[in-house]
């Protein structure tokens, strides 16, 4: 089995050709009839995070120079982990006309997806870049620590988007459910305020799987060091995800076509 | 050398209601013992192919004929590996290029230059391949100076060529055909006839499920009857239209 699931993904990337172009073609889509075309999504990011960054820095009276910058990077990457999240739940769904059509790997869809939503987020580091410049904030050599980051981000987007298309193909109520929980996620997760900010202790939030990914590249691209425990926690998730997903995977490919 | 080696398939299709789809009647299904679980569990099944075999060599030119619903599509489908069978064992050597929607991928928003990569990628060609083929693709769709403009400003006619154009670019080695692919206008047709005719006499395997007898007796030599996923008869193709036709008569 875990030769078969291995054998689908260097087939999808053996089509490459078509999922980058595809990607590309998504892109072009979003310029062609406006000026500026993902960065709408940009701006509107970067109207977000000024307005509510600001708000809360006036409310809570946080000094705006520290807690924007972390507000922008928490807020980028979040965007980023959700929208893979709700668009993998009706990958599936949406490739109806294609799956019933030709036979294209499985994981062709994935890495199309992946990819493409990896493309937007470069695009948004427009908004980081800016807020670097303007609030001043020292990158080091952590910086490099994005790397390792990236690579854990891509491998979690492969298999969680592989299985999140598979049960919500078969389940069509959880697409449903989606949204709601990913708010409820938005919320416990730090990423609009600090740990430090409460006078508690929070042992849960080593639990949170999403901090720790959020961390690791939080930190580096804010000129911190990911702490080891974000590492450890990361690696666990990603394995655990991997063998969940190689079974599912195997299981269930060939079955999606009969669900559609 | 292509071949096909159909043994013994049979398809079944899972019908599920609104609440077998649903993760919370499965979960409950599975907690309460399988008591409420029967509602829950209680999948459909619908047998659209039994036992079918078959093999196909070099040369051949396969029909399936029979009604709407008897199974045809299914059994293309089988072939170009997008249902996987639940029976049976299927061995197929060569490439399979199925083509039964030739407008598939077709993106209106884009050019006819991106229409025609994207459209190639997917029935597996590579890049190069295509960007070399582009202007004799164009030429034959007729596209002038539109190659270059988006697809919605086409006429629909333009939209149909463009399609064939680029899906019969090239001689696939196992072809699929769901209906024979003709297009456009008077004009047009000739030149459509002319080429589909090339193709069909380049590749190697041809499989096509049609409802006209005079494309399948010009065509193939051999042909396979089927109703309600089953068999009827299958040989030659004169000795298979002749049965079909005096039982339908």
């Amino acid at each position: 089995m875990f030769k078969s699931v291995i054998l689908d993904f260097v087939q999808g990337w053996n089509n490459r050709e078509l999922w980058l172009y595809n990607s590309l073609m998504d892109m072009r889509q979003r310029y062609r009839r406006s000026l500026i075309g993902p960065f709408w999504i940009t701006l509107s990011l970067a109207i977000m995070v000024f307005s509510i960054g600001n708000l809360w820095a006036y409310l809570w009276k946080i000094d705006m120079k520290d807690y924007l910058p972390y507000f922008t990077v928490g807020l980028l990457l979040w965007t980023l982990i959700s929208t893979i999240i709700s668009e993998s739940s009706e990958i599936f769904i949406k490739s109806n006309h294609i799956i019933k059509q030709v036979n294209l790997p499985f994981s062709f869809y994935i890495y199309n997806l992946v990819w493409k939503n990896f493309i937007i987020f470069f695009h948004h580091l427009i908004v980081y870049l800016l807020v670097i410049v303007i609030f001043k904030v020292k990158i080091g050599l952590s910086i490099f620590m994005v790397i390792p980051g990236l690579f854990f981000y891509f491998i979690t987007a492969l298999w969680m988007s592989s299985c999140l298309g598979i049960v919500c193909t078969r389940y069509r109520d959880i697409e449903q459910i989606i949204p709601s929980l990913l708010t409820i996620i938005f919320f416990v997760t730090p990423i609009m305020w600090k740990i430090q900010w409460s006078n508690k202790d929070l042992p849960f939030m080593d639990y949170n799987p999403l901090y720790h990914y959020i961390e690791i590249l939080r930190a580096p691209l804010l000129g911190n060091m990911p702490t080891i425990d974000n590492y450890i926690v990361v690696s666990f998730v990603t394995i655990v995800g991997i063998l969940i997903s190689v079974v599912t995977i195997g299981k269930y490919r060939s079955q999606i076509s009969y669900w559609l | 050398m292509a071949n096909i080696e159909l043994n013994n398939i049979s398809v079944e299709f899972p019908i599920f209601h609104a609440s077998s789809r649903s993760l919370k009647k499965t979960l409950i299904a599975a907690s309460t013992g399988g008591f409420i679980g029967r509602n829950a569990q209680d999948k459909k099944i619908v047998s659209a192919l039994k036992d079918i075999s078959f093999s196909l060599e070099e040369g051949d030119r396969l029909a399936l004929i029979g009604h709407n619903g008897s199974g045809k599509t299914t059994l293309l489908r089988v072939l170009a590996g997008i249902y996987h069978p639940s029976k049976g064992s299927i061995k197929i050597k060569g490439k399979v290029t199925p083509m039964f929607d030739i407008g598939m991928g077709i993106d209106s928003e884009a050019t006819g230059y991106e229409n025609i990569i994207t459209r190639g990628l997917y029935l597996g060609l590579k890049r190069k391949e295509i960007e070399n083929k582009i202007k004799e693709i164009a030429d034959f769709a007729d596209l002038g100076d539109f190659l270059y403009m988006p697809v919605h400003t086409y006429s629909s006619g333009m939209n149909i060529r463009l399609a064939f154009a680029v899906s019969t670019s090239f001689f696939p080695e196992i072809l699929l055909l769901d209906e024979w692919i003709g297009a456009g206008d008077k004009n047009f047709m000739k030149k459509a006839n002319k080429r589909v005719a090339e193709i069909v006499s380049n590749t190697s395997i041809m499989v096509i499920a049609s409802h006209s007898m005079e494309i399948i007796s010009k065509w193939c030599n051999k042909a396979m009857w089927l109703e309600h996923g089953q068999v009827i008869s299958s040989g030659t193709t004169e000795e298979v239209i002749e049965k079909y036709l005096n039982k339908a008569a």
